[in-house]
């Protein structure tokens, strides 16, 4: 039986079990799913010549040994064979191939192989993100047949394009474009579309980036307040009578009319790094709080939150979890070299940061591969859903990069281009993630300005934040988006008194890293320009 | 005529009504109650109601037609409410408010027809010129009210009930929901028309929407009929439709009867058609009986008949593959499913693996290892593992691919387990037919009863047949032993008559060599490879046991010579090519000889059969080892082990004598004094004549090796180096080359191998100690050293026969074997023992008082 027919047939119990029913494990429960199908990928992968490349020839025989055999892996140890596609060399054969972008990496995108295990675990992932957004309790989820489900997400080849595929022949959904005419769509064009049908014909469903939802429902709140006839038009008849109740309800708590009042959402599915910065926004224009998943080209989707919707759950028959303490990650960064020690599951601590290192399972093509992503576990007994396995929280990009609004990713090579083209006489940089006062993402670019002496320039802040947006936008086109689609800012520029960072790096051993340095770094550099920790 | 179809329908209807709704609600009550069925049972009680209330209203029962007109009222308004609630649970739609609200008109309208505004008069009255009598009633506002209340409520749900049916087309009796509630519309509408409504049109079809309803519930699964349809229910709604029935049949016979007007009493009339009706009415009735017995309960009778002969077949029976049969067979017919596949767990891989199938000729080729999640979920659990929980549990997203697509490979159902003594001894795997067949398999109750029966059964056979193994089998090779080999020949030879039987008997070449040489543990790896390679190139052709020894027999029935003999053949090339030591030591390889007769060709009975195989054996090792001998009547019982030289090997012994003695002169004469000596000593021990006479042959060949020896090392007249002592050790091995040759010498090889070992365990070439020398080893080691010390040497001391004695006696213990020192120095002092003049030959004493290895 389907998903269609299960739902057909309202068999409520049967596909919360099939779906759903990991939430129910106890952390034992979860190792042992762990510990079985990390020894079925030992087998696979030490088989392989990836595995023969990675293992360094070893074949381990137990969990333990191969802990100890396999050192932690980034997308540059797997870059050779993966991007030259060679299927024989795989663990296993892929059904598909997902790419996404490598930022700072040696080729612009990276691809990951993903098997038929991995295709089917990651339609049951979308199943049980579908299912939980629309739930209030445990097992009692609101999912209609024929379900008009906006989309917002990139196509293939990203792994959110994968989505219409794994759901074709299971659950019979509307989507809002149509899955091929949206692939044809640019990013904007798609979301705008899909809103607009959504608002036609109803919405069941939506599945989109935290950031744009939010944008997307302001320029519908702004859009109701301008003017009614223009948003009349986008109804059909048999839902002008919504939009008119809408109206009445919006006008007695003397509000614009918020999305809520239209639609009768049953699930939202959001992701992007900001996701939990945009959350409640989400929640007070939707009327519904929003379901966060996690997941990734490597490591395809990994974990969801419950129906409670607050805090993320691993997922046990999708990758094999390893987790780094912060302390071994500060000891790695200072020292390369160093071999972090991992953690599992059933180690960790509550309240502790961790690096995510993943391996994964059904014939994937990673093992203990560095994800570059930072979670907390946090304290599970807050929780009110009952569910017994460890809560995360994401926190962001170990990498020094800076994801905005999971849109576009900025990266250290990405500044200092925008920077050398400007001829700006920027001396030394170093930038951080920060958010707004609505918590809006944003670059903060601290410089020191040394004009040459005969050279006189810029050295206004707005000035050389206007200069060096052109750049960006010119080596980023997704950074011209930002503020088209989603009304941010993306940059603030500080300018520090020439030579504080050469006079800090004198009094520390490491050196400072540019892109979102240590915070003791920071405050120490604020110290020495401005004679106190805060930053302009 | 038409009166006669009134009263028919105005009494008919309502008491079938009743009956279906009662029975309805009987059977309701009887299942397995969840809120669709409950909800559904509120409604079914106010259709029962509705029907009753108006057939006591009909009847006139007291307390009179107004009390049952208000209840019959309160009934019918009742039917929407209730049917709105089932409703609502049926398409699990949460619509409480409005439940609250139409609840609350319902009492308020239920209280308005108790205070007498829905009905204000009724009565049942004559009517004019008819014999019947008729409703009169006065309807008051209520009933209007109530009339737009009933149809509201049925109106909203035909509605609701539209509107589901178009999100959700599929789900399975909700078109036939929305049929029942347009019936019930239709049926209550008819009484606002007085014309129809005088027919009771309404209680039909009240009837015929719980049929309805009945068939949606059943439709969505909520229900299983069978389950709930007992044999009381049938019986008990049968038996009030043929009373029923039969009272009308009375009644119309005597109405018939009446206008007949023959003059007959009445009251004579109504006995005979009553007695008459029980005639007709009671085998009638057992004939139904036994019809619906059949019907309901055949299958389960049969089930329970084959469970019976199951238990009965098993009963006693300790033959594994009978049992399993048994168990195969009884669960394709209880299930009604021809595919499932029993696996038994392996006691030496620890994997299950498949045994048996429903169907003889499928098999399946995975094996279940313990790790598989089935295994661990029947070691924690006695609960059966259908298909769907892989799916929908989450302890079984440990399964492996690889178990997973081999289990979806197979379309795996139902997984039983079979345990004996809380231990997971084997799994019953069912599957569907083919992929368009796919539902539960029913009846796991019982199949799941009939594995436990097996269970035990298969747990005591195992045991038996591992006794049975112990028993019959030989434990180094694995291959059948010799009491069995012997009660096989037997009973293939007899039950033969006229078809052939061959048997073969294979002797491994020189073994006893073989065992020396590298050891028996070697000597055990050999032999267990040697019978493994047997029984694989013999397969399903015959029988393998280890006759004796390193010698296996091989019956062949239905075998005739020149098949047996190409296949001892093949044995024997193979065996010759291949590697009988361990993975990590170097290849070494044996020969085999093969004697062969065949029944009854050359032998009538078993036992001369056996005589003539061995003759043919000792033949093929005579005739030069590494063949296969067919018997034939030329071989004759002379044909004997041991050592019987002709004059030309006796010479060819001598040649070789005498070779060492013109290599060596110094040790001229050597082997025939050891032999005299050594022989001498194994005769006072009581030998065997034919151990004597290989003794003798040991020791004239004993020194062979030192062909081999560089003639410089030979003569050395001074104290050998390390090195030419090392050389001068490997005659010993030499001599065993050589001999190896003869076969005829192949006896004497122990003897000679260790005739420079010591007591002590320090000689050479093996290092064996105590009476792990050969007894002709011993003697010759004794004889060789005083032969040595009492030969003359050049430039050195002579020794006389007291020095050699002495010399003999203080190395007793330490060099030789006390016992036979004994003997020896008792020989030379009581003269029974001559010992030979010395010659003009040059020895030291060390290189014949071996040195201590360190």
């Amino acid at each position: 039986m389907n998903f269609d027919e299960l739902l057909k047939s309202k068999k409520t119990n049967e596909i919360w079990d099939r779906y759903c029913g990991f939430l129910d494990l106890s952390t034992k429960g979860f190792m042992e799913i762990q510990n079985s199908l990390l020894m079925e990928q030992i087998g696979l992968f030490s088989k392989s010549e990836l595995g023969n490349k990675i293992l360094n020839g070893k074949h381990p025989r137990t969990i333990a040994e191969f802990r100890q055999m396999c050192p932690l892996t980034e997308y540059d140890d797997y870059a050779d064979i993966l991007l030259s596609k060679d299927e024989k060399m795989l663990p296993s054969k892929p059904m598909v191939w997902i790419e996404t972008t490598w930022e700072g990496g040696k080729a612009p995108i990276k691809v990951a192989p993903y098997s038929e295990g991995m295709v089917e675990n990651y339609k049951d992932a979308c199943l049980a993100c579908i299912i939980l957004a629309s739930s209030k309790g445990r097992g009692q989820f609101d999912l209609p047949l024929n379900a008009n489900f906006l989309n917002g997400m990139a196509p293939m080849p990203y792994l959110t394009g994968l989505l219409p595929d794994v759901l074709e022949g299971e659950y019979t959904v509307n989507f809002f474009p149509p899955a091929k005419e949206g692939n044809a769509m640019s990013f904007s064009q798609r979301n705008k579309e899909g809103f607009k049908m959504g608002l036609q014909q109803g919405l069941d469903l939506f599945y989109g980036l935290s950031s744009v939802i939010v944008r997307m429902s302001e320029q519908f709140i702004d859009g109701s307040k301008s003017s009614s006839k223009a948003n009349l038009g986008q109804f059909k008849v048999s839902r002008l009578a919504n939009y008119g109740k809408a109206k009445v309800i919006a006008k007695a708590q003397n509000r614009p009319v918020y999305p809520k009042d239209v639609f009768n959402l049953k699930g939202f599915v959001c992701i992007g790094t900001d996701t939990l910065h945009f959350k409640k926004k989400i929640e007070q224009y939707w009327g519904i709080r929003p379901l966060e998943v996690f997941g990734g080209t490597e490591v395809t989707c990994i974990a969801i939150e419950s129906w409670v919707k607050d805090g993320l759950i691993l997922l046990p028959n999708v990758c094999y979890y390893e987790f780094i303490p912060m302390s071994e990650f500060y000891k790695n960064l200072e020292n390369p070299a160093h071999q972090c020690k991992t953690y599992t599951m059933d180690e960790i601590k509550e309240d502790e940061y961790y690096e995510l290192v993943i391996t994964t399972f059904k014939g994937g093509a990673f093992a203990r591969y560095r994800v570059g992503d930072i979670f907390k576990y946090e304290v599970a007994s807050e929780k009110n859903d009952g569910v017994t396995l460890p809560h995360f929280r994401y926190i962001d990009r170990v990498d020094p990069v800076i994801d905005l609004a999971g849109f576009t990713r900025i990266t250290e090579a990405t500044i200092r281009e925008a920077i050398t083209l400007s001829h700006l006489h920027i001396d030394a940089w170093f930038a951080r993630k920060c958010y707004d006062t609505q918590a809006r993402p944003y670059i903060n670019l601290t410089i020191e300005v040394n004009h040459p002496q005969n050279e006189p320039g810029i050295d206004n802040a707005d000035l050389i934040k206007e200069q060096l947006e052109i750049y960006f936008k010119y080596i980023d086109s997704d950074y011209a988006n930002l503020y088209k689609m989603l009304g941010i800012e993306p940059l603030k520029v500080t300018i520090i008194p020439s030579g504080t960072l050469a006079k800090y790096q004198s009094t520390i051993a490491h050196p400072m890293q540019k892109v979102n340095p240590n915070h003791f770094d920071e405050i120490e550099v604020m110290k020495l320009a401005f004679g106190s920790g805060q930053r302009s | 005529m038409m009166d006669q179809i009134y009263i028919y329908i105005y009494w008919g209807i309502p008491i079938v009504s009743l009956i279906l709704s009662f029975g309805i609600f009987v059977i309701l009550a009887l299942s397995k109650k969840d809120k669709t069925i409950a909800t559904f049972m509120l409604m079914v009680a106010s259709m029962t109601m509705w029907s009753f209330s108006t057939l006591m209203m009909k009847m006139n029962i007291t307390p009179g037609t107004l009390f049952w007109q208000r209840t019959m009222v309160a009934a019918l308004m009742l039917i929407p409410y209730t049917g709105y609630i089932f409703f609502t649970v049926f398409i699990h739609m949460k619509r409480y408010t409005s439940l609250f609200f139409w609840g609350f008109l319902e009492v308020l309208m239920q209280v308005v027809n108790i205070l007498g505004y829905t009905t204000i008069s009724a009565q049942m009255v004559a009517v004019p010129y008819s014999p019947f009598i008729e409703l009169q009633y006065t309807l008051g506002l209520g009933a209007y009210v109530s009339y737009v209340l009933i149809f509201a409520l049925l109106l909203m749900c035909l509605f609701l009930a539209q509107k589901e049916y178009r999100k959700s087309r599929y789900m399975g009796g909700l078109k036939n929901i929305m049929i029942a509630l347009f019936i019930i519309f239709i049926g209550i509408g008819a009484n606002l028309a007085p014309v129809i409504g005088k027919w009771p049109l309404d209680f039909f079809a009240g009837s015929i929407a719980s049929v309805f309803i009945m068939y949606a519930i059943y439709r969505n699964r909520v229900l299983e009929l069978k389950f709930v349809i007992t044999k009381a229910v049938i019986f008990t709604m049968l038996l009030t439709a043929i009373t029923i029935g039969s009272i009308f049949a009375v009644n119309a016979l005597i109405s018939v009867f009446e206008t007949l007007n023959t003059g007959l009493d009445n009251n004579l009339f109504i006995l005979i058609v009553t007695f008459v009706s029980l005639l007709v009415f009671q085998p009638l009735f057992k004939v139904i009986y036994s019809l619906v017995d059949n019907l309901f309960y055949k299958e389960e009778k049969g089930r329970e008949e084959r469970i019976s002969s199951f238990t009965h077949q098993i009963a006693n029976n300790l033959v594994l593959s009978k049992i399993s049969e048994s168990l195969m067979g009884a669960v394709a017919d209880v299930s009604g499913n021809p595919r499932n596949y029993l696996f038994l767990k392996d006691a030496e891989s620890v994997n299950y693996s498949f045994y048996a199938s429903s169907r003889k000729l499928e098999s399946v080729s995975f094996e279940i290892s313990p790790t598989h999640p089935f295994v661990l979920w029947f070691n924690q659990y006695d609960e059966l593992i259908n298909g769907k929980a892989l799916d929908t549990n989450a302890f079984f997203k440990t399964m492996w691919d690889q178990d997973r697509r081999a289990l979806n490979g197979i379309l795996f159902e139902t997984a039983l387990p079979l345990k004996s003594n809380g231990k997971l001894i084997g799994i019953l795997l069912m599957c569907h037919k083919d992929t368009h067949s796919i539902r539960d398999i029913p009846h796991t109750d019982q199949i799941n009863m009939i594995c436990m029966t097996a269970s035990i059964a298969i747990a005591n056979a195992i045991l038996f047949e591992k006794a049975r193994e112990e028993a019959t089998i030989d434990a180094l090779t694995n291959t059948y032993n010799h009491r069995y080999f012997m009660d096989q020949l037997i009973e293939v030879t007899s039950k033969s008559k006229t078809n052939n039987v061959s048997l073969a008997l294979t002797g491994i070449d020189m073994f006893n060599v073989y065992n020396d040489l590298y050891g028996h543990y070697a000597g055990d790896t050999a032999l267990t490879k040697l019978a493994s390679k047997v029984k694989q190139i013999v397969g399903d052709n015959g029988i393998v046991c280890r006759y004796v020894g390193d010698i296996f027999a091989v019956i062949l029935p239905n075998t005739d010579t020149k098949k047996a003999y190409d296949l001892m053949e093949r044995i024997r090339v193979v065996i010759e090519q291949t590697s009988v030591s361990a993975p990590d030591e170097s290849a070494r390889s044996l020969t085999v000889s093969c004697g062969l007769c065949t029944y009854p060709t050359q032998a009538n009975d078993d036992k001369l059969l056996l005589k003539n195989a061995g003759l043919a054996l000792i033949e093929a090792k005579r005739g030069g080892r590494n063949k296969t001998v067919l018997y034939n009547s030329t071989i004759s019982e002379d044909t004997k082990e041991g050592i019987a030289l002709d004059e030309n090997q006796l010479a060819t012994v001598y040649a070789l004598t005498a070779t060492i003695d013109a290599k060596d002169h110094i040790t001229f004469g050597h082997s025939q004094r050891v032999a005299k000596y050594a022989t001498a000593i194994a005769e006072a021990t009581g030998a065997k004549p034919s151990e004597i006479e290989i003794i003798r042959l040991a020791s004239l060949l004993h020194d062979i090796g030192k062909i081999g020896v560089p003639e410089n090392v030979l003569t050395k007249t001074s104290r050998l180096t390390t090195e030419e002592y090392e050389t001068m050790k490997k005659h010993v091995d030499l001599s065993i080359t050589i001999i190896k040759y003869l076969p005829s010498f192949s006896k004497v090889i122990p003897s000679v191998i260790g005739h420079h070992e010591r007591w002590d365990g320090k000689g050479y070439p093996r290092k064996i100690a105590g009476e792990a020398i050969p007894f002709g080893a011993r003697c010759i080691a004794l004889a060789d050293a005083f032969d040595a010390i009492t030969s003359d040497r050049q430039y050195k001391i002579n020794m006389d026969t007291e020095y050699a004695i002495n010399e003999i006696k203080r190395n007793s213990g330490t060099q030789f074997d006390p016992e036979l020192t004994e003997i020896f120095v008792e020989l030379i002092a009581s003269g029974k023992l001559i010992v030979e003049p010395t010659r003009t030959n040059i020895y030291t004493i060390d290189s014949f008082l071996e040195r201590p290895v360190n």
